[in-house]
């Protein structure tokens, strides 16, 4: 029995890297700005989710995304006290790290916008920046943002409200 | 506003790892899983308080790595040499001493099956760039060739060493490893079909010729595994792998053993 739950498990983190892996990338790629950095905190999630789920003292995870999200988050903020070069100001200056930014842009269908998004974010606090990128692109509720920034839901939803409020400002009059 | 705010959503969401790089990913992922799994300590083990993992051996082998890291890394030749293509000046740096030096430093045979299934993607990835750039030609595509073939060959021996104390993970290992190929043989394949070079489609076709079984033999492999339970994956690689061993070093030893079974 206890084999089988092994594996079922097994399946589910499979599933959930399939599911969540490009999101999880993505976050840490504009939590750190280096596109090799991203790659490695993405595999260090999910192996670190991996050695909890068979852990000793395992919890039972109710939401494998906001986890998996917790997870990173720790990693990237363990990185920065590493390395403390993660503005995405650091983008530019580390040449690899905007040209990876850059090539994806190719794939976008506008340039414009590929460029647009990255001068948004920039202009951004990262504590703006984080929450909204989590509510909107890796569409989170308050409740999830809350447990893995380990805020309070009232001081997510003021922060994406304000968030909201200077991104506007930077839309309507930089861009 | 609302428009310009869900293109920049819509622009940010586009930021993705490549196939490849979320297939690599994956490999490394899954290996890890399957290691874990079998190196969890059973709790029926009761580990004695004087024991310690500690080994000399293990020490002296990072020790060792770790002054080379610093030499190297002191001179920033290895930093330079990362990116340098078969060919280049760089190169023997990168492939002699930047990644031997990591190869060491992986200590388990899962580690270094990992190290090398990243070093097989490289070298992969090598060739695209350097048909991406037209630059291949007939002393680095021999390079190129020789080296996939010697890593094929460092795999296969990898994977039968897990193989011994878990098989599930060599299994996985063999199968990711055909289907990371799969995937650049088709991206090699759709770059010689672009190409209008002779000499690249030359070349990138013996390159083609070299890679190991991709992930059409896996699922052979597969399904000869379903119907002939004694048969493995290591045993239907193995025969290539034997063939381009002989390619690469022949042994005058085998040579005269056949000999004298002739005889």
């Amino acid at each position: 029995m206890a084999e089988v739950n092994k594996q079922n498990l097994k399946e589910h983190f499979s599933k959930a890297y399939e599911d969540f892996s490009d999101a999880i990338f993505r976050y840490c790629l504009y939590q750190t700005s280096n596109r090799e950095k991203a790659l490695d905190l993405t595999q260090e999630t999910f192996t670190k989710t991996w050695q909890y789920l068979n852990g000793e003292k395992a919890e039972e995870v109710e939401n494998i995304r906001a986890f998996l999200y917790k997870v990173a988050n720790h990693l990237v903020i363990d990185d920065r006290r590493k390395k403390k070069t993660s503005s995405l100001d650091a983008m530019e200056e580390a040449g690899f790290d905007v040209k990876s930014l850059e090539d994806e842009k190719v794939n976008h269908e506008n340039e414009f916008e590929g460029k647009m998004a990255i001068e948004a974010l920039k202009m951004l606090d990262e504590k703006y920046r984080d929450v909204l990128m989590l509510r909107y692109v890796d569409d989170m509720s308050v409740k999830e943002i809350a447990k893995i920034t380990g805020e309070s839901e009232n001081n997510v939803s003021v922060r994406i409200h304000r968030a909201l409020e200077k991104l506007k400002n930077i839309l309507g009059e930089e861009l | 506003m609302e428009n310009k705010f869900n293109n920049l959503i819509l622009t940010i969401k586009k930021d993705r790892m490549s196939p490849e790089e979320k297939v690599a990913l994956k490999n490394s992922v899954m290996l890890f899983v399957d290691t874990y799994q079998a190196s969890q300590p059973s709790p029926y083990v009761k580990k004695s308080p004087y024991f310690s993992g500690f080994s000399f051996a293990h020490v002296g082998k990072l020790v060792t790595a770790g002054a080379f890291l610093v030499v190297l890394g002191v001179g920033g030749i290895t930093a330079a040499s990362a990116k340098a293509l078969p060919g280049d000046f760089l190169y023997p740096v990168k492939i002699n001493l930047k990644e031997k030096i990591e190869e060491k430093i992986a200590l388990t045979p899962e580690a270094k099956l990992v190290f090398r299934q990243k070093r097989m993607e490289t070298r992969l990835q090598e060739v695209e760039t350097l048909m991406d750039q037209n630059l291949l030609t007939s002393s680095n595509s021999d390079i190129v060739e020789s080296n996939i073939k010697r890593e094929a060959i460092e795999i296969s021996d990898n994977i039968a060493e897990v193989r011994k104390t878990n098989p599930g993970a060599a299994q996985n290992a063999d199968l990711n490893i055909k289907e990371t190929v799969r995937i650049h043989r088709e991206k090699i394949n759709a770059n010689k079909n672009a190409s209008k070079d002779g000499d690249q489609i030359n070349y990138s076709s013996r390159i083609l010729k070299s890679l190991p079984a991709g992930d059409d033999e896996a699922r052979d492999d597969l399904r000869i595994n379903q119907t002939t339970p004694e048969a493995t994956p290591s045993k239907i690689i193995k025969p290539d792998i034997q063939i381009q061993k002989d390619e690469l070093a022949p042994d005058p030893l085998s040579v005269s053993a056949t000999e004298a079974v002739k005889d």
